[in-house]
């Protein structure tokens, strides 16, 4: 009976423990790209970022979102970023998405989910610490947002170009198509060449 | 004045042949030309002031012969064109898949509301089950215009439109007269789901319409640039084989007297086109792919859509799923996109996207198809002939991959067998008094009002 009584609370602790460890970070629902949710920005510093990184979308092509919470110093900047990726889909699973997290305190951080990533390491390193020490933290998103969006803009402009997955094979698919294309020219010239006619 | 001239008078050749000895004459009366009518000859002579008065009479009978096809033309191309970024941000139906492979095929991030995919890459076609000529058009549409509705919707508004000059001139190739043409391509204008599914982005109408031009061209003994257009209505959804073996079945049809005693070098010259398909389609696969997709090739690609395809099972005729049986009474239908403006409470607008056939013609279809099968074995009517043949060609294949494989069916396959539907009727149409033609043209024009997605109230 005791060891029925002992399995049941086991049972419950562990119910009652799971979910705390499948969340471990208080991540609200996104709005927009920018989720605020312990208030460390004014309304209006929200907003224009948001106008930014929108604006940012629709020039580049990338989605960034800008985490900005007060976490201790402790924190596990990937598994953080990993949960956000998964519970608000940034992105969409498309490869050109990314999260700049901003700690109240701390550096910040670049997470990147997907692979190939928009940044490589120095470049994210350099984008995260493009924010000044000792500012306040709209301040330091304003100049990670700053950074960022210069960085992809210049990338915008050297945008990976299309069909680079099977190119060599793909343009000599190109040219059977072209044969086969002028093959089909002259069938239909030969096929449809008007006979003599007599009488 | 006298290159206009030559360019008024129709050649003679085109002018179609009643099916019927009932039919009315068709359209202008034929024109003969002159040895005054050749362009060299005008350049030297002058115009004879008899001459002159007749022009205003071959205007007319230019008018005459060609403008109600036109105006049939616009009205369908106002019909797909009107108010398409009315659902601002809403994707229709299956555009949630076909737009948003578009927008990664391009770059585009895709919004988490409209995932349908697992993990894609940009610049990649996501959705690997279909070919990505159709989606690769959206993209490049997308690249040019924005990331817009009128970007991703206009290529489908385009090949709508020409689905019926494309049905209006294969009625005309196939002898029939150009009351019978006008008929079927009223029939494509008005009808709901060609209506629907020529202004929204779905891979459809992009088949059909390379299907129609294929079946022009083989009907204009191009048969080469035919399996050209089939392989390109194939790369944009694979259903468009049947495109091809509907017209081949035709010929089977029209040439039943050689079954016994064939005739080797036309049998050859259609072996060549199948080939040609074939070879126009894999290595147009092969292509797209090496660029848009991950596949190295097109036996890759085939493998992985054959064994998709084949996991399709059907559920039942539960949300969309819906039974070939059903699809004859107009049920199975459901909707794409449902949405209501109000305004203090009072509905303003409605956006009422339907997968639903326009029921005068799903009901009526039955008939057509019997008395076109039945004058097609007693009078070898090349018209009521293809009725039947693009009937068994496209629908036949889809009923038994449904029956035998238990493969899921929605009611919009039959987008692809309302062509078959809109010959039926012409041909009939042929056999009824005028009146009520114009009376089969009211109750189409009566349900497209009714059934128009878009009501401002």
């Amino acid at each position: 009976m005791r060891r029925l009584a002992a399995l049941v609370l086991a049972a419950c602790l562990t119910l009652a423990l799971a979910p705390a460890q499948a969340s471990a970070f208080d991540l609200r629902p996104l709005k927009g790209h920018v989720s605020d949710p312990d208030h460390l920005l004014s309304n209006h510093d929200r907003s224009d970022i948001d106008d930014k990184l929108t604006k940012l979308q629709k020039d580049t092509w990338v989605a960034v979102t800008i985490l900005v919470m007060d976490l201790p110093e402790d924190t596990d900047f990937a598994e953080l970023g990993h949960e956000a990726f998964a519970k608000w889909k940034i992105g969409a699973g498309v490869d050109n998405s990314l999260l700049v997290v901003i700690p109240r305190t701390g550096h910040s951080h670049v997470h990147q989910e997907h692979a190939p990533p928009q940044f490589t390491k120095k470049e994210a390193i350099s984008v995260a610490s493009a924010e000044k020490p000792n500012t306040s933290v709209a301040d330091r998103a304003q100049a990670i947002v700053t950074a960022t969006s210069d960085l992809l803009r210049l990338r915008a402009m050297h945008r990976r170009p299309r069909g680079t997955i099977h190119k060599a094979r793909g343009i000599k698919f190109l040219s059977a198509f072209a044969a086969l294309l002028a093959l089909m020219v002259l069938l239909t010239i030969r096929a449809n060449k008007p006979q003599p006619t007599f009488g | 004045m006298a290159k206009l001239r030559s360019m008024v008078a129709p050649p003679l050749s085109l002018e179609p042949r009643g099916d019927h000895s009932g039919d009315e004459p068709s359209g202008a009366p034929p024109l003969v030309p002159g040895p005054e009518d050749s362009p060299t000859a005008a350049v030297t002579a002058p115009l004879a002031p008899e001459l002159v008065d007749t022009l205003p009479r071959q205007w007319f009978a230019l008018l005459r012969a060609h403008g109600p096809i036109a105006a049939l033309v616009v009205i369908g191309a106002a019909l797909r064109g009107f108010a398409l970024s009315e659902s601002k941000g809403s994707l229709i139906g299956d555009e949630a898949y076909y737009v948003q492979a578009a927008r990664v095929i391009v770059g585009l991030p895709v919004l988490a509301t409209h995932l349908h995919m697992a993990v894609a890459r940009s610049f990649v076609d996501p959705n690997r089950e279909h070919p990505p000529l159709a989606k690769v058009i959206m993209a490049e549409m997308i690249r040019l215009m924005g990331n817009r509705e009128v970007a991703f919707r206009l290529p489908s508004v385009i090949l709508g439109t020409l689905t019926i000059w494309l049905i209006y001139a294969i009625v005309l190739k196939l002898r029939g007269t150009r009351s019978q043409a006008l008929l079927a391509a009223c029939v494509l204008t008005f009808e709901n789901l060609c209506l629907v599914h020529g202004r929204i982005a779905t891979l459809d109408i992009y088949f059909v319409a390379f299907i129609l031009v294929g079946t022009l061209l083989y009907l204009s003994s191009y048969l080469e640039v035919a399996a050209l257009a089939f392989a390109i209505a194939t790369l944009c959804k694979t259903n468009a084989i049947l495109g091809l073996f509907a017209v081949l079945l035709y010929d089977a049809f029209m040439g039943r007297s050689y079954w016994r005693t064939p005739v080797w070098p036309t049998v050859g010259r259609r072996v060549l086109v199948v080939g040609l398909y074939l070879g126009f389609f894999l290595i147009g696969l092969g292509t797209l792919d090496c660029f848009f997709t991950e596949f190295t090739g097109p036996i890759a690609h085939l493998k992985h859509m054959a064994s998709f395809h084949a996991g399709l099972k059907s559920q039942g005729s539960s949300g969309t799923h819906s039974t070939p049986f059903l699809w004859w009474n107009d049920e199975g239908t459901f909707n794409y996109l449902s949405v209501r403006s109000t305004r203090h409470g009072v509905v303003t607008k409605r956006l009422l996207f339907q997968a639903v056939m326009t029921g005068y013609v799903i009901f009526l279809a039955p008939l057509g198809l019997l008395y076109a099968a039945m004058k097609a074995w007693t009078l070898r009517s090349p018209l009521a002939t293809f009725a039947l043949a693009s009937f068994l060609g496209n629908f036949v294949p889809i009923f038994m991959a449904w029956a035998v494989m238990s493969r899921t069916s929605y009611i919009y396959y039959m987008l692809p067998i309302i062509p078959s539907f809109a010959l039926a009727f012409a041909f009939a149409s042929g056999a009824v008094p005028t009146k009520v033609r114009w009376g089969f043209v009211a109750v189409m024009l009566y349900a497209c009002a009714l059934q128009y997605p878009i009501r401002v109230l």
